[in-house]
């Protein structure tokens, strides 16, 4: 059998602070919202920690293993605390407008002279409302209550009343917050006299609250929960909207002073638009660290897209010019190879032919220079046969004198063009060696 | 273990709520045993989606006082809280069933019978 309580600040087990308590602390420390729902928050979660402990020690955990079991399985603790602080928390602007079938079961309500009708099992008897709030219909769905039309008749009284008036018709606490009760505007709240009357939803009448006690005049924030309205001191909501995230640098930015710079230009940039009281814009590391209400991340955002976008494209230009740049480059090594090679066969085909020329006069002189080594060895084998003949009394003194004589004088100018043709010879040699294997002795001179 | 996707944790949330009310951890543990530990919802999913859940007036809410053994009785215990599925959210996990059989049917008509010799060797 479950024992129902009434939901009242919970007290720890344990009457010293475990890890537990003090995780449970640090987290419910990071929620945005009222202290009841905070409480309510923790008191669930503990539960589930708690629950989670004394099965790990069932299954022989420590103590210790098991609350860091625990608490690791519960995830990252400002990640908790931002998507339960987000679940919790409604704008007005969020709210969604009241249904018209709901107008018509409202209306229908209050002809019967502010009874409140129940349909739930956990809304309170039927009573008429001495706040000056009718309440015409209430649901047993609370979550629907904000969408019923309530009829004020509200006359000359504080703010302040008149707000725990609306809180009331609509099954909620009104709570100021500790900056707001620190503020001069719990004074206002209890001084300023204001009037409301007729029938609204949740939202008209805040709307209409916000006529007679101005929103931007007295400097505060009225923070909707689901069963609280809260308000605090416009700079209290501020800070109390201060998220912190961590841009890393843009892709651009290499050098420590243009990080600098560029932190420096975006808080020049957003103080344009934004008070800047709650942001702080640091350098961390190869990060800018933002710590401001979550307006200004979304201005921070979308400035940094947009740079990202326009440096983007300047990039993206670039590269087209870079890669245009390259493919000309490579179409021009093209030519110029093909040039090159054209004219290497045209010098190859050039020295062949030169070498061939070379080659025929070579052997010509080859031919020449062999035919006057012939002639020569003729000569001189006529030579030995006149010997023998003068030897052998074959041949008169004078005729072999004179043939003698001749056969020298013929030697000598054979001599003579064996010299020249030698010498020819031997040039055309070096020059056809040289040409031939000209392209070996290219790179060493 | 696979990780519930937000659509489906919403639709596996209210069924083990149809079957009785039951409490956050409980909720978790229901859920890992019930798909044999392939499930996982995690603190960081559930409590905000609970949450949701009481906003939209799907779940009700109730406080419960829960003592450790042999703790003292005279002593504070911690406070449980227990959601219930409300006559609302019994209507919207009617039509969610009734969503997700069409799905599953529509997709049963693409899906082969066994798996096609292809696709098992490639």
């Amino acid at each position: 059998m479950i024992k129902r309580i009434n939901p009242t600040r919970h007290k720890i087990e344990s009457s010293n602070k475990d890890s537990i308590a003090t995780w449970l602390d640090v987290l419910t420390g990071m929620l945005v919202m009222s202290e009841t729902q905070r409480a309510q928050v923790r008191d669930e979660l503990e539960d589930h920690l708690r629950s989670r402990v004394d099965d790990l020690l069932i299954i022989g955990k420590t103590e210790s293993q098991a609350i860091q079991v625990a608490v690791a399985e519960l995830g990252e603790t400002a990640e908790l605390a931002k998507l339960i602080t987000h679940a919790h928390t409604r704008t007005h602007s969020r709210r969604k407008i009241m249904n018209a079938s709901l107008i018509v079961v409202a209306l229908a309500g209050m002809s019967f002279g502010g009874f409140t009708f129940i349909t739930g099992t956990n809304s309170p008897a039927a009573t008429p409302n001495s706040s000056g709030a009718v309440p015409a219909i209430v649901i047993g769905d609370n979550n629907k209550q904000d969408e019923q039309s309530h009829e004020f008749n509200i006359e000359n009284a504080s703010v302040n009343e008149i707000l725990t008036s609306i809180a009331e018709a609509f099954g909620k606490k009104f709570e100021q917050s500790i900056g707001a009760s620190q503020h001069p505007l719990a004074g206002y709240l209890a001084s300023n006299i204001g009037t409301l009357k007729g029938t609204y939803t949740y939202d008209q009448a805040i709307s209409k609250f916000k006529t007679i006690f101005s929103e931007g005049y007295f400097q505060y924030q009225i923070v909707s929960t689901n069963d609280t309205i809260l308000v605090q001191s416009y700079l209290e909501y501020q800070r109390d909207q201060v998220e912190t995230r961590v841009y890393p640098n843009p892709s651009w930015i290499n050098q420590i002073n243009d990080q600098r710079s560029y932190a420096d230009s975006l808080q020049s940039l957003l103080g344009v638009k934004y008070d800047l009281e709650f942001t702080s814009i640091q350098i961390i590391g190869q990060s800018i660290v933002v710590a401001a209400p979550p307006d200004i991340h979304d201005e921070v955002v979308k400035f940094r897209a947009e740079l990202e976008k326009v440096i983007g494209k300047r990039a993206a230009d670039l590269d087209l010019k870079r890669a245009l740049a390259e493919e000309e480059m490579q179409a021009r090594n093209i030519i110029l190879e093909h040039e090159f090679a054209v004219r290497t066969a045209n010098q190859i085909a050039k020295r062949a032919d030169k070498i061939q020329l070379i080659q025929i006069e070579y052997d010509e002189v080859r031919e020449q220079l062999l035919s006057i080594k012939d002639q020569i060895s003729m000569l001189r084998s006529e030579a030995v046969a006149l010997d023998n003949l003068v030897n052998q009394n074959q041949l008169t003194m004078d005729d072999y004198v004179a043939k003698t004589t001749s056969l020298n004088n013929a030697q000598e100018k054979l001599n003579f063009e064996l010299s020249e043709i030698e010498e020819k010879y031997y040039y055309l040699r070096t020059r056809l060696l040289e040409s031939r294997y000209a392209n070996l002795f290219e790179g060493l001179d | 273990m696979l990780t519930l996707k937000q659509d489906h944790s919403e639709l596996v949330v209210l069924s083990v709520l149809s079957t009785g009310p039951s409490y956050g951890y409980a909720i978790s543990k229901d859920i890992a045993n019930r798909s044999d530990g392939h499930f996982k919802l995690s603190p960081s999913g559930m409590y905000p989606l609970l949450t949701k859940l009481e906003k939209s007036g799907l779940v009700t809410t109730s406080w419960e006082e829960v003592k450790a053994a042999g703790a003292d009785p005279e002593s504070t215990g911690r406070r449980r809280k227990w959601y219930t599925l409300s006559p609302k959210g019994h209507k919207h996990l009617s039509r969610r069933i009734e969503h997700h059989r069409q799905v599953q049917s529509i997709l049963d008509g693409f899906v082969p019978q066994s798996i096609p010799d292809e696709l098992a060797n490639g």
